[in-house]
Parts: structure tokens; sequence; C-alpha cells
């Protein structure tokens, strides 16, 4: 084996890139251990997100999270990640609501998951008894037919609020705007360009970019949540200067 | 008798004690006098029975007079007293006096006039030198005193007169003044004259202004001590004749009216309340206040059996309503009042001024304090009090009315028989109004000074008067029992323990206006938490509805017109590099190519990618490309199916399955799968999707592909830019040479042109929605014989797209216009407040 | 099972995984591919998974005679019909393709129309429901973009129309240098979800 062909092998830049990101989230997860307060960026949806968790409880209404169609298995399991953290935590604050909140999703794994994380919840905070099977449920198992059957549980089950954290088409488009006509508050975020388009115009509070991946940081999910946020930050600039080199030296012939 | 005089009743509470015993053993108090005293008959003893309020005499108070004593003595026997005293209380001879009455005096009595009540008043004090004890030591125990009140108290004969009115009359009678204070001998009891007081008094009213001095003297004698007790200098006044024949008569009306001799008469016990007494005593508890002066009949009748009425002298005892003379019911209900007024007037000049001043009202009657052993309102001592200040030349307090209300039910008479009752009655009767005013003392008079225990009798006004010279700890007035009105007593009971009525606290909470704000918002709330409110309906039809409405109507509206139509004037669009390049690539594979096409797009789409593929796939046919169909979606099967199918017979061609395609269909795992099948496509899709479910692998052309680079193209179908970014990474590595074509929605065309357009050249073709379908099928005229799917949605989505846009910016413009007006509309609101 | 034995087995999976990707070691490929061979399985069983929790959800709202449980009749009634006729006649079969053909493209076809409305109202209110810089950019590239997609009534404009015109621009230079700045982000966070459940912070599997 020819360990300098693997040492600079794609293989091994990449390698290299996840284990500096590791070590990073551990570092920065260290040092902010020692802060009160964890300065982040003000995103306006997360904090109609904590609001409209109380309301809910208070008025007795449910809150309903989608987690979009994308399976565990590619890179839209990321996104899935991120909805099943942004469940738990909301399973977990409004556990006390006379309705608790319900999951849907457009994929088998992503169903199962979804059932798991509010038992989970459910178990720790001491309210097993609590759970209900129905709580992770799969509307369909296509995009479309996933998105309209998330509708009913709109219209249908005193939702107060959706929020939409996971993979998601144009169809997306769909459940905003049954939460538009619900009157209901809609929070919606995706790794895809085209649902953030969509989000864009029909949601209340969209998140555009990579806001989604940052959820966890802002509900107070750990600490590992606000160090990894600020590895992306790091790892972003790393990026920009790198694609700025890069051109420069593309425009320079050297590259 | 002899009994009687082995025991010694107690004045105070009345039990029976031993006689040689000076102090009761069972409330303290002394039973007999300090001072050496005649001891008191045994015919008075009888005529006290019961008297167990009277004040005890002081030990070293020597100004008691004898009959005094023998009243306190009396009471102390035991209860048999009628029998004992049967002597006593038999009536005596007419014209006799009683025993007891005539040892307070023996001089006759003479009529009252001017100064003869000082002359008994000084008698009487004299008197009252010789007893011991002041009043007020001890105070006795209401309910002992209601206790030993004397069950039944033996009445005299009709013709009893006691004697100390037998030798009041028997003085008046004799018109002479009443002489200086009898010796201790003379002032018995047992004296069968006028009782020495009653002619003290006499005298001393008569003397009052040339004896101004002896009054100012007085004092010095003895101190506290009233003139009328301690200088029985004058005689006790006498009677005018006048009034004495209506005395009799009264008197006489009173002996029919009471009860038979020897008859015992169950005397009530000490009124507690006013319930349980006659009219006429119930009238007589009234407050101080409102005691008016007995009018100056009732005072010459009073006076008559005093000053000397003989015969009938009335013992007053505890009338019944039904036995209350006519004339003394008159007199209740006040109807001499009036005629007394007058007759107080006519006759003020010639009654001494004790009796005229018994029609004024008196500060005791109306004060606040309430006279010792009464807790009736003004009895006898008005006059004597007005005397007394009078003479020590004090004003007159005005009247109180405040604890006399509350002392009246409990008000009890200091003697049996007392003939200070009809008194009262005739006082009480009058109104308040035409009660003459209070006497003025006099000036140059020297005030009295009272013995300890008589100055605890003075009304409490009077004492209130001389408060001055009182220690604040005598500040307190005894409002009630055998003491009320004396000062300076120490509390039978400790104050925690006093009946009194209990301190009302406020119920009203203390808040403040902002606890009570809070309060109330509380209150509000929770009020209206129960209350259900009403759901407010939103409006059926909302802006929102007319919108979409609208929408739906302009975009269906132009579609529908321009399919039902079918124009085609829009012209295509002019063909576009990716498009051209695409072509370029099709028309190099060779013939009988295997193309491996990758649908997977949804279903929902399928109008779209028809229209963008039709030309492409129809151009493939025409090649002869035998289709090798794959899936990373469940619905891909069919969709590649129906694409197929579709396309063949646009074209016109006989594609079959297996003969000309393969569905190997649905590859599982998304990325992961197409790595898998990239890698090893046999192994993934290892049979075909027909019934027979046929192993195209073995058979042509399938049999020579081993891997993606076996194929001859490699097309993927898809609306999202991911699966094509998926198919662009994870298999275009495995292709070497194989050309990557892209077939895309309108929507993923942005993020996979990158891909085309970069110098690695990862997609060598790209068409993307109906306007490269378009494009393709104007760059091709023969594919679908110009008319294809591009072709004929070409003008409905021309200007449909035109619509849309159009709408899209009406709704933006009068988002605007919204927003303007509304922040005018604010604006000026803040400039108008 | 117990959380930290999922946990456990939830890491050495990942980093097996990982390993293999960047470390060209036939021992990580050979356990990758079998570790993948796997997950596609049970991609597929996931398949099946979500038919069963579609059917029990709406067999619930059935049997509790929930509002809208009359839908769940056609669903139910259609997933079984749908199954029987593809176990008879199989996926590509006729029928098959018939229910497929006739009933699940137009009905998800009409979505798509829906969807064209309720995208063209958003797009309409966009301004009165948020009225700044973004919202006016975003509103002016939609109108470009449309109106350069297709000739106004067959007539191009230049300048906007064409290879060179606006519309192909904003599409190649911001529209696809912004996404590609998300894409990256995207994976920026998707490594970080990835590192998280690889150090056991986010343990989806929990139960």
């Amino acid at each position: 084996m020819n360990y300098m062909d693997l040492l600079t092998s794609q293989g091994a830049v990449g390698m290299a890139f996840v284990v500096i990101f590791f070590f990073l989230v551990i570092i920065l997860a260290a040092a902010g251990r020692s802060r009160s307060v964890q300065n982040l960026r003000e995103i306006q949806a997360f904090a109609k997100l904590g609001r409209a968790i109380g309301l809910a409880v208070e008025a007795g209404k449910r809150m309903h999270i989608t987690l979009g169609w994308g399976g565990m298995i590619d890179l839209r399991g990321s996104s899935a990640l991120v909805g099943l953290t942004v469940l738990e935590r909301i399973a977990r604050l409004a556990s006390i609501s006379d309705r608790p909140p319900v999951a849907t999703s457009g994929e088998g794994v992503l169903g199962v998951l979804s059932q798991d994380t509010v038992s989970g919840t459910y178990k720790s905070i001491g309210a097993g008894f609590q759970y209900n099977p129905a709580a992770g449920r799969v509307t369909g198992l296509s995009p479309l037919s996933y998105a309209v059957g998330a509708l009913p549980v709109i219209y249908d089950e005193h939702v107060s609020a959706t929020v939409l954290a996971g993979h998601f088409g144009s169809e997306g488009a769909l459940i905003t705007d049954a939460a538009e006509r619900s009157g209901s508050l809609s929070l919606a975020g995706s790794d895809s360009i085209t649902a953030q388009s969509v989000f864009v115009a029909s949601a209340q509070e969209p998140l555009i970019g990579e806001e989604l991946y940052a959820a966890g940081a802002y509900i107070n999910s750990g600490l590992i949540h606000v160090s990894s946020v600020r590895a992306q930050d790091v790892f972003r600039w790393v990026l920009i200067i790198a694609i700025l080199v890069g051109a420069v030296m593309k425009m320079l012939g050297l590259l | 008798m002899a009994a009687d005089m082995a025991e010694l009743r107690c004045p105070m509470c009345g039990k029976a004690n031993p006689e040689e015993l000076d102090v009761c053993q069972f409330c303290q108090a002394r039973l007999k006098p300090v001072l050496p005293s005649a001891p008191i008959p045994e015919d008075e003893q009888a005529a006290v029975e019961g008297s167990s309020r009277l004040p005890e005499p002081a030990a070293q108070d020597d100004s008691l007079s004898d009959w005094l004593n023998f009243l306190r003595d009396s009471g102390a026997e035991s209860e048999g007293p009628p029998a004992e005293s049967g002597g006593e209380d038999q009536p005596p001879p007419a014209g006799e006096l009683p025993q007891w009455l005539e040892r307070t005096g023996g001089e006759a009595s003479e009529p009252v006039g001017e100064g003869d009540s000082q002359d008994w008043l000084d008698s009487l004090r004299k008197r009252g030198e010789e007893i011991t004890g002041p009043l007020g030591q001890e105070t006795v125990p209401e309910e002992s005193m209601d206790e030993d009140w004397p069950a039944s108290v033996k009445l005299p004969d009709q013709d009893y007169v006691p004697e100390w009115l037998a030798g009041a009359s028997l003085g008046d009678q004799a018109g002479e003044p009443l002489a200086e204070p009898p010796s201790e001998e003379e002032s018995s009891l047992e004296s069968d004259d006028e009782p020495d007081w009653l002619q003290k008094i006499r005298l001393r009213q008569r003397d009052e202004t040339e004896e101004s001095q002896s009054v100012e003297s007085a004092p010095a004698e003895e101190p506290g001590m009233p003139d009328w007790l301690g200088e029985p200098a004058s005689g006790v006044p006498a009677a005018p004749d006048e009034p004495a024949e209506s005395v009799s008569d009264w008197l006489a009306d009173l002996r029919s009216g009471g009860a038979p001799v020897g008859e015992e008469v169950e005397l009530p016990e000490a009124p507690a309340t006013g319930e349980e007494l006659p009219a006429a005593e119930q009238e007589l508890e009234q407050p101080l206040e409102e005691t008016p002066a007995p009018p100056p009949e009732i005072l010459e009748e009073a006076a008559a059996p005093v000053l000397g009425a003989a015969e009938e002298i009335p013992t007053a005892p505890q009338i019944s309503d039904e036995e209350i003379p006519d004339w003394l019911a008159g007199l209740v209900a006040g109807k001499a009042a009036a005629a007394a007024a007058g007759s107080v007037e006519a006759d003020a000049e010639s009654l001494p001024d004790w009796l005229a001043d018994l029609d004024k009202p008196s500060d005791a009657d109306s004060g606040v304090i309430v006279p010792f052993g009464e807790e009736e309102p003004g009895l006898t001592f008005d006059w004597l009090q007005e005397q007394v200040r009078a003479d020590q030349g004090l004003a007159v307090p005005p009247p109180e009315s405040s604890e006399a209300e509350e002392v009246q039910a409990e008000k009890i008479t200091p003697f049996v028989g007392d003939l200070s009752d009809f008194l009262e009655e005739e006082y009480l009767s009058t109104p308040e109004g035409e009660r003459p005013p209070a006497a003025q003392p006099e000036e140059g008079l020297t005030p009295a000074e009272l013995p300890n225990w008589l100055e605890a009798m003075r009304p409490l006004d009077a004492a209130a008067m001389s408060a001055a010279v009182l220690d604040e700890g005598e500040s307190q007035i005894e409002s009630s029992g055998p003491l009320a009105g004396l000062r300076g007593i120490l509390p039978a009971e400790p104050d925690v323990a006093r009946l009194k009525k209990p301190p009302t606290y406020a119920m009203r909470l203390q808040v403040s206006e902002s606890q009570q704000a809070n309060a109330n918002l509380l209150d509000e709330l929770v009020k209206t938490e129960g209350q259900p409110r009403a759901v407010r309906m939103g409006a059926a039809i909302t802006s929102q509805h007319v919108w979409r409405l609208i929408i739906f109507v302009v975009l269906i509206g132009v579609i529908i017109w321009k399919a039902l139509t079918g124009s085609q004037e829009v012209a295509l669009p002019q063909p576009l590099p990716e498009i051209l390049d695409t072509g370029s690539v099709i028309g190099a594979l060779p013939s009988n190519s295997v193309v491996l096409l990758a649908v997977d797009y949804e279903p929902g789409f399928s109008g779209e990618m028809k229209a963008t593929s039709a030309a492409v796939i129809d151009h493939l046919m025409l090649k002869g490309a035998y289709f090798a169909l794959v899936s990373t979606s469940p619905a891909g099967v069919g969709l590649a199916e129906q694409l197929i199918q579709d396309a063949s017979a646009l074209g016109g061609h006989q594609y079959q399955v297996i003969d000309r395609y393969a569905n190997l269909g649905y590859i599982p795992g998304g990325p992961m799968g197409v790595v898998g099948f990239a890698n090893a496509p046999r192994k993934m899709t290892p049979f075909a999707l027909d019934v027979d479910s046929t192993a195209v692998w073995s058979r042509e052309p399938l049999q020579r592909v081993t891997r993606l680079a076996d194929f001859d193209l490699v097309a993927v179908l898809t609306e999202d830019a991911d699966t094509a970014r998926v198919w662009i990474e994870q298999v275009q590595p495995a292709l070497d040479s194989t050309p990557l074509v892209m077939l895309l929605s309108a929507q993923a065309e942005p993020m996979v042109r990158p891909y085309y357009q970069s110098s690695s050249n990862q997609v060598q073709g790209m068409v993307a929605g109906l306007l490269g379908g378009g494009s393709y099928e104007s760059a091709h005229q023969d594919l679908l014989a110009g008319d294809g799917p591009a072709r004929r949605y070409w003008d409905a989505f021309s200007l449909s797209m035109l619509a849309a846009v159009i709408l899209i910016a009406l709704g933006g413009l009068v988002s605007l216009l919204t927003q303007a007006l509304a922040s005018r509309d604010t604006s000026e609101g803040e400039k108008k407040s | 099972m117990k959380a930290p034995v999922s946990t456990a087995i939830a890491i050495a999976f990942g980093l097996i995984v990982l390993l293999g990707y960047f470390i060209p070691l036939p021992l990580f490929n050979a356990l990758r591919d079998i570790l993948l061979e796997w997950a596609i399985v049970l991609a597929g069983v996931a398949v099946f998974v979500g038919v069963a929790n579609l059917f029990l959800v709406h067999g619930r709202k059935i049997s509790r005679s929930q509002p809208g449980s009359g839908y769940s009749y056609v669903v139910i009634i259609a997933m079984l019909a749908t199954i029987i006729v593809a176990a008879l006649f199989g996926p590509t079969g006729y029928w098959s393709l018939w229910l497929f053909k006739n009933i699940q493209v137009p009905v998800e076809t009409s979505l798509i129309g829906v969807l064209a409305i309720i995208l063209v109202y958003a797009a309409a209110r966009l301004l009165r429901r948020k009225l700044n810089l973004f919202s006016i950019i975003f509103f002016a590239t939609v109108l470009v973009v449309l109106l350069g997609s297709v000739p106004l009534l067959g007539i191009e404009i230049p300048g906007l129309h064409g290879e060179f015109g606006l519309r192909s621009l904003l599409i190649q230079l911001p529209a696809v240098a912004g996404a590609r700045g998300i894409l990256l982000g995207v994976a920026l966070g998707a490594l970080a979800a990835g590192i998280r459940v690889l150090m056991g912070v986010d343990r989806p599997y929990g139960g």
C-alpha cells in the first residue's frame, strides 16, 4: 500500500476534513461550557417557534411537525435528523398540552423514528403513559401523497403551528398553504433549494440556507449543537477562503 | 332571736357569720362597725333584712348613724327574720313610730322649711361620724348579693310605719325644728322619738345660711362626711302641713295596697333587668339623666311621713303593677308633672331647700355616674347631692346619660322600704324638660367633707367634680354593683373577665388600591375563564378565496381556451446549446444501442416530463435504441412503462417489452442503490418486471452489459435536482466515456446546469422543462411529425405564463398600494394624536 | 434495545462506512459494501413499514370514528385493491398500469395544478406578507424569470430572452451561485448532523 498516495487521495482529504470538524466541535463545546449565554445570531423563526409552543399549550392545541419524505440513508437524512431533533424538543416542551404534538412523514423509516423519538421523550420525562403510536404517522409514500395526507392533520386536529423540518420539494407549498388557511403558524426549513424558494413565498417563517441545521442550537437541544453550529461557521469561512484562493489561482493559471 | 343574736348576717353578701367575727368569712366585709356604736336593735335588724347591699361601714369611720348600723346588723340575721324580727315588723301601735325608725332620731320632726334640710343632714352627718367603715370597702359580687337577696321580706301591717318615717312624722307633727344632733343614745334606733337625723336635717336646712361656717368646718371634723350626715345640727326638716294630709292619704293607700300583715311577700330577686320589676320600679330604673325630679307634691308627700306623718308610713316594698295606687300610677304617667311644676313653684317658697331642690334635675339623675347601691336611676340622694353641692359651692355638672342606661336594669334599691321610691317615680314621671334645674351652689358655703364611705356613695358626677383631688388610680368609676359610682374600687375580677361588649373589628380587609386592582383583575380573569366565549366564525368567503378563484379562472380559462382551439400561433423557442448537445449525443449513438433510462420523477410531473422527454425518446427510438428502464422511486416503474408506451404510440414505434425494452424495476436505497447499481447492475436488478420475470441480462442486447460503462447512453429523467445530482455524482464516475444526458423539469435546471457547463463536462446534454422540450422539437422537426406534446402545450403554456406574471404583478402592486395607504393612515393618525 | 447498545452499534457502523469511503483499504471497502447492502435491504423493507404504518393510522381512525374517517375508508380500500391487482397482474401488468395511469397520475397531476395556483397566489401576496428589500428582490426575480421563460405572445424580447438574456444571466449567475453556497452550507450542516450521530449526541434510534 502506498501510503503517500493514500494520504494525498481525495479520501484522505475528506477524512481529514471530517476529523478536523469533529475535534473542532469538541473544542468549541469545551470552550462554550464556561459561557453562561451563547451568543447566536437571532433567527426570528425560532423565537416565534418558542412562543408558538407556549401558545399551543395554553390554548390546548396541537403542534404539528412534518419531517418530509427524505430517507435516512442519503443526504436527505441530515435534514430529517434535524427534524427529529426539533420533534424531540417540541415533544418535551409540549408534553403537558391537552393535545400532544404529532409528527408526519412521507417515508417508512422516518415514521418509525418519529414514533421512537416521541416515545423516548415521554419516557425520559416520566410520562410514558402519554405516548400514543399515532403521534408518529406516515401520511403517504410519495411526496405529493404525503403532503396531501398531512393536510387533514392541519385542518382537523386543532393544530396551532406547523413546523416543516426535513426534505421537501415544491409540494411543501401545499402544507404551508393549509397552515395559512387554518390560521396557524408555519415555520418551514429544508435542505432542498426548490423547497426553500417555495417556503420563502408561502411560509410565514422560512429558514433560508442552512438555518435549519442550526435549529438544535436555537431550541436548546444541547451544547454540542451550539458548538457544531460554530464549527460550521468556521468551516464556512475556510471554504470561502478556499474558493477565493482557488478562483484567483485559476485566474492566474496556477490551477 | 337568740339564734339571730348568735350569728351576724353580712351586710354585703347577706350570709350568716358567727357573731364573734368582725369580718365576713365569705366576702371579707366588715360585720361590725369599727367605731363603737350602740348595738343595732333587733327590731331594726328585721327591717333591714335582705339589705345586703348596704354598704359596709368603714372600720374607722364613726360617722354612720345608728340606724345605718342597725340596718346592717339586721342583715346579718338568719332567714327567719320575720319570726325573730317579728316584733320589729309588727306594726307599732297607731301613732307610734316603729322601733327601728325611732332609733334613728328621737326628736320630733317639724315642718320642713328653709334650712331644715341642712339640719337633718347635719344630724345624719354626725351620726355618720360614729359609724365606722367607709363605704365601698369591698364590693360584694352582684351574684352573691343577688343570691342572698332575701327571698322573702315580711311586710309590716297596713298600719305599720317605719320608725324612721315615724320619727320624722312625729317631728313634723311637733312642728319643731330638728334639734341638735342627738347623742348616741338619742340617735339610737330604739328611740321612740322622731329620728334624730330627720330632725337634724330640718334644723340644718333652716340654719343653712346661718351656719355656713359650720358647714365649711364640718369637713375638718370628719373628712369626706356629708353635712347632712356629719352635722345633725338641725333637726329633720318637717314636712309642710298641707301635704301632710295628702301624704297620709297616699301612705294609707300604700298600706292598703300592700300585703296583709304578717304575710310574707316573696320579694323578687335583685332585679337584674327592668323587665322583672313592676312597672313602677321599671320607671324608676330610668337613666339618671332621664330621671325627673320628683314633683313637689311627691316631695311634700314624701316629706310628710318623714316629718311626722304618724300613722301611715309605707314600707315601700316591691309593689307589683296591680298594687300600685292610682295616685302613684298617675304620677308615673306624668299627669301631675305640669301641676307639680306649678305647685313646685307655688310651694317652693314654703319648702325647705332640700325639698325644693328635689324636683330639680340632679347631676346624678342625668349623669353618667350611678349612685351607690342603686342601679335604678333617680333615687334618693339626688336631693342630698344637690344640697351637698350647694353647701360646697360646686357647680352642678351637666347631666350625663351614658352609663345610666347600662345600669338601669341592674339598679338595686339600697333600702328596703325606701322612701325614695315614690320620689323616684314622681321625678321620673316628670318630663325632663319640666324638671326644675339643679340647684346652684350658694356662695360663701364651704364644701362639706364627706367621709370616705359616703364619698363613695356620692353620685358619679359629684365624684367627677372632685376628680382633681383623686389619684389617677382612683379615676376608674365603678359602674355596677353596690359600689356603683365609687372610685378607686379594686375590681373584683380582672378586666379581661369583666363582662363587656366584645370589641368589634372591622371586617373590611385592609388592601391598597393596587392590590384591589390586581384582585379585581384576577377576579375578572377567573370569571371569564369559566365563561364560554363565542367562537367568532370567519367569513365564508375571504380575500384568499377570491384571489385563488381569480387565479384559477384566469389560468384554467387560458389553458382550456387554447386547448380547445388547438392554436399553435406562438413560435417555439430557438434551440439552446444544451438542446443541441443533447441532439448531437443521441445522433452519435450507434444503431441498436443500449440506453439506460432512469425514470426518477414523480407522477405529478409526468405531464411536464412527458412534454420535455417525448422528442428525446422518439429520437432514441428512431435510432433503434434498447431501453433498460430503472427507477429509484417506487412509482418510477409505472412511469417508465407508461413513458415508453406513450412515446411508442406517439411516434408510431412498436416497442414491445423485452424485445425493445426491459423494465428492470425499482432500485431501493436511494444514492446507495445507485452506487450499487453502478457497481453491479446485474446484481441490483437481476430480473425484468415482465410477467415472466425474464432474465434479460442473459439475453441480447443486455447480455454484453456488465457494468454501467457498457451502456451506450445514460439518460436520467427527474424533476428533483438532488436526484439528478445523485445520478451525476454517483454514476458518472463509473460511466467512463458513456455520455450522460439529463432530462429535467424546469425547477431542476439551475442546479444541474453547472454540471453541464463545467469544464469537467459531467453532463453532456440537458433538456429542461417545456422550453427545452419545445426547443428540442424545434431543432428536430422530423421528430414526432412536428406535433409533439411540447408544440401542443406551447401556446397555452406561454399564455398562461403571461397571465401568471400579470396576476403576480397585479397582486404585488395591490399589496404595495395597501401598505402605502395603511402607513399613510397610521401616520395621519399619529399626527392627529 | 437498550440505548447504550443502540448507540454503540450506530457509532461503530457509521465509522466503518465513513472509513470505507475515505480510506481505500480492501477491508473497509468490503465492510462498507456489506453494510450498504444491508442498508439497501432495510430501505426496501422500510417501504413496507411505511405501508403498514399508513394502514394502521387509517384503521385506527376508522375504528374511533374520528372526523374524516370516510376518507380513510377510501385509502384502505384503494390500497388493498392496488396490492391485489399488482399481485395478480404484476407491477407492469395491464390493470396495474391502468390503475396507475388513470388514477394515480391524474390525481397527482391535479395536485401539481393546484400547487401552481398556490404558488401564483403566494407570489402575489408576498409583498403584502412581508415588505422588505429581500422580498422585493425575490418578487422582481420571479417576474423576470417567468417573463423570460417563454416568448411573450411569440415575441422574444432582446435582453430578456435568449442565451444571454436577463433570464439566463439570473439563472446562471446569482441563482446558481447562491444555490451552490446554500448547498455548501447544507453539506456542512449534514456533516455536523452526521458527526453528532457518530458522537452519540443525536440518537434518533433511542427507545
